[in-house]
């Protein structure tokens, strides 16, 4: 299996996001998921139940209280990828 | 390896319910049965079995090892309160040892790692913890939480195996003294930490199993309520604990990322027991797949128990609906009322009877305070409101519903509601103040919720003055006014936050923010900074509406009405609505689904 790339993971990311976002709008790497996309608690539980079977991963529930980005997101989902 | 087996349903000794002096009692008669608790991960897998007969070896060598670090008895071990079983084992630890657990939040929010540190360092230093504790995983916030506290030992589970395991006998904590300390009443920046003795929550255990729920063999229980909250510790693991039956686990926030895995855990040990608040059953029905591929039998579903917020019957009917090709039986839903302040439970609707509807006459309601069934006015075409009736309260409790001249009112008459029994609290811990506003001489624990009595039943119209109920959680209309004051240009007193009904009968919360600053750009920076931090540390969408200096209303002696913010914000509505111009403010709107997932006292 090719190792997953950083490119590919973000625009299934960007691709997740803009499926859910309560406040749609253009989503760059500098995108907030809260503050640009209007996430709130219960809604990035429902996103996070796809990005683990897209990715086939569990996300730890900690991690949630440093992301910020969708950069943040996309280098934590490589970080779980390639540590599993 | 074999394969996990969950515990027995049967205990295979004979049921008692909860007639034990204290909790250690309580664990050492379970442990003589087969029963015990089940953890399930967020694909529905059996990860761990804690049988009651473990636990109890296991807490009793964790409490010997405790001992060794000479607290002085009745210190405080407080605890993150994740769905694990490590919590269960310190919970119970403490039972034996002759400490207090303090069950800690584990719920943290985007983006929120300061917001939640800031919140664990509240709690360790209002309740002067000796010992702290959390599991692997949210260990780190807890280091970080309690740094340049002094605590004697800070860790998780391995830190404390470590300690030396002592021969003490063990003396556990006696009807007199407090069982736990429970953090979910108070705002989050000014916590109240209820304490409640062994005598007190035996009590409301023996009230839920033996007269509320009438627990009987063949009986099993389904939580994935969070232990940070009194009806997942209290009502899911103390009651069933007391009553030898088992429970499967799901952590909470598995269930809102799979919320059909509550169903899946119904089905394959056929679950008896389940209790949730309303949002949790109507987002069961909202995420429900149709094609074909899930298969429930909810048959076994005796007891579908409803509280800690406003009970919507619309939510409920449709769950039901949706349910019913399941085997899901609208008559087990059981709605009830109660709070930290009482252990847990005040009352609980009659079982088998489903949701009952007290329909009374809206406008009466809300001019006179009076609950007037329509059934009994002309067809005058008048609007009716929809309440649940919660039941009689617990054998040994009383409850008194009273104005505010605190005048007992006869029935169908809303007032403040005040119960006394033997469930209730001792008071708050190092807050005589706030004790002895809660609690009069005479015993009397006052809700500070509303409602009025029918015939010894209670019906809840509204809960503590104020209260902002957002998906079960509360939030302090305090919490929401200091964020807006946090900023530069607002000062205190400048901010009004109250609750407003939403079309499909949930609640918005709404900020009103006195700014002078008059430039639109910068009033709409304002508002959007203030509602993102809002979200940010709460998790939660609020609509900031910014209006001119002088506006809110003060009562006569100078503090901003809540009531009168609310009256005077959907004037302004309906006004904007009628000439659909607005020349004086802008507001943000909140989005219907604000959300989260810690939740509210049991029935506020």
């Amino acid at each position: 299996m090719t190792p997953p790339r950083y490119d590919d993971i973000y625009k299934q990311v960007v691709a997740l996001l803009q499926e859910y976002a309560p406040q749609p709008g253009p989503i760059r790497e500098e995108t907030e998921l809260v503050n640009d996309l209007g996430f709130d608690s219960l809604k990035v539980m429902e996103m996070l139940n796809d990005v683990e079977d897209a990715f086939d991963i569990t996300y730890p529930l900690n991690s949630l209280s440093d992301l910020k980005t969708v950069k943040d997101f996309t280098t934590q989902i490589l970080n779980i990828i390639e540590t599993s | 390896m074999n394969p996990l087996i969950p515990t027995l349903t049967e205990s295979k000794v004979p049921l008692r319910t909860a007639n034990f002096t204290n909790l250690a009692e309580a664990l050492d008669y379970a442990a003589s049965g087969k029963t015990g608790f089940n953890f399930y991960s967020g694909r529905g897998e059996l990860r761990t079995v804690l049988t009651y007969a473990e636990l109890r070896i296991e807490s009793q060598a964790l409490a010997q090892r405790l001992l060794g670090l000479q607290l002085v008895r009745g210190s405080r071990v407080a605890i993150v309160a994740e769905t694990h079983p490590d919590f269960l084992r310190f919970f119970f630890a403490c039972q034996y040892a002759g400490y207090v657990p303090v069950p800690l939040p584990a719920s943290i929010h985007l983006g929120g790692h300061e917001a939640y540190v800031e919140q664990l360092r509240t709690l360790l230093t209002k309740s002067q913890a000796a010992i702290a504790v959390a599991p692997p995983e949210f260990l780190p916030f807890l280091l970080e939480a309690s740094k340049n506290l002094e605590l004697s030992l800070v860790g998780s589970l391995e830190t404390f195996d470590e300690l030396v395991e002592q021969q003490f006998e063990l003396e556990p904590l006696q009807p007199e003294e407090t069982a736990y300390l429970q953090y979910t009443s108070g705002s989050t920046r000014f916590p109240r930490g209820v304490m409640v003795s062994e005598a007190a929550v035996m009590h409301n255990l023996a009230g839920i199993t033996k007269d509320g729920l009438k627990v009987r063999d063949g009986d099993r229980c389904v939580s994935w309520l969070p232990y940070y909250h009194d009806m997942g510790l209290i009502g899911f693991v103390l009651a069933p604990m007391a009553s030898q039956l088992s429970v499967d686990f799901l952590t909470t926030r598995d269930f809102a990322m799979r919320p059909r895995l509550w169903l899946n855990m119904m089905t394959r040990n056929r679950g008896t027991i389940s209790f949730a608040p309303p949002f949790g059953y109507e987002l069961c029905t909202r995420r429900l797949r149709h094609d074909g591929k899930d298969e429930y039998d909810l048959s076994a579903w005796r007891i579908a128990g409803v509280g800690a917020e406003t009970i919507q019957p619309e939510v409920l009917e449709a769950f039901a609906e949706k349910m019913a090709p399941y085997g899901f039986n609208s008559k087990s839903f059981v709605a009830s009322y109660g709070m930290a302040e009482c252990s847990l439970a005040v009352s609980f609707a009659r079982i088998d009877l489903g949701i009952i509807v007290d329909e009374v006459d809206a406008e009466q309601l809300s001019e006179q305070q009076l609950a007037i069934p329509t059934a009994d006015l002309p067809e005058t075409g008048q609007r009716a409101k929809k309440l649940v009736n919660c039941g009689p309260p617990l054998p040994g409790h009383e409850i008194q519903i009273r104005n505010e001249h605190g005048d007992v009112l006869p029935d169908r008459q809303c007032g403040t509601i005040h119960v006394r029994g033997p469930s209730v609290m001792t008071g708050y811990l190092g807050d005589p103040a706030a004790t002895a506003e809660a609690l009069s001489e005479e015993g009397w624990l006052n809700t500070g919720d509303i409602g009025y009595l029918v015939e010894g039943t209670l019906v809840i119209t509204g809960r503590e003055k104020d209260m902002i109920i957002i998906n079960g959680r509360n939030i302090w209309p305090q919490d929401l006014e200091f964020f807006a004051e946090q900023q530069p240009e607002i000062r205190p007193g400048d901010a009004s936050a109250i609750s407003i009904p939403a079309e499909d009968g949930s609640e918005t919360a709404v900020m009103v923010v006195q700014s002078r600053e008059t430039d639109k750009d910068k009033r709409r920076e304002l508002s959007d900074r203030i509602a993102s931090v809002v979200r940010q540390d709460l998790g939660i969408d609020c609509t900031i509406e910014l209006v001119s200096a002088h506006t809110l209303p003060r009562t006569s002696s100078g503090k901003l009405s809540r009531a009168g913010t609310r009256r005077d914000y959907l004037k302004r509505q309906s006004e904007k609505s009628l000439l659909r111009i607005d020349p004086t403010h802008e507001d943000r709107s909140g989005r219907e689904d604000a959300s989260d997932l810690r939740f509210a006292d049991s029935a506020r």
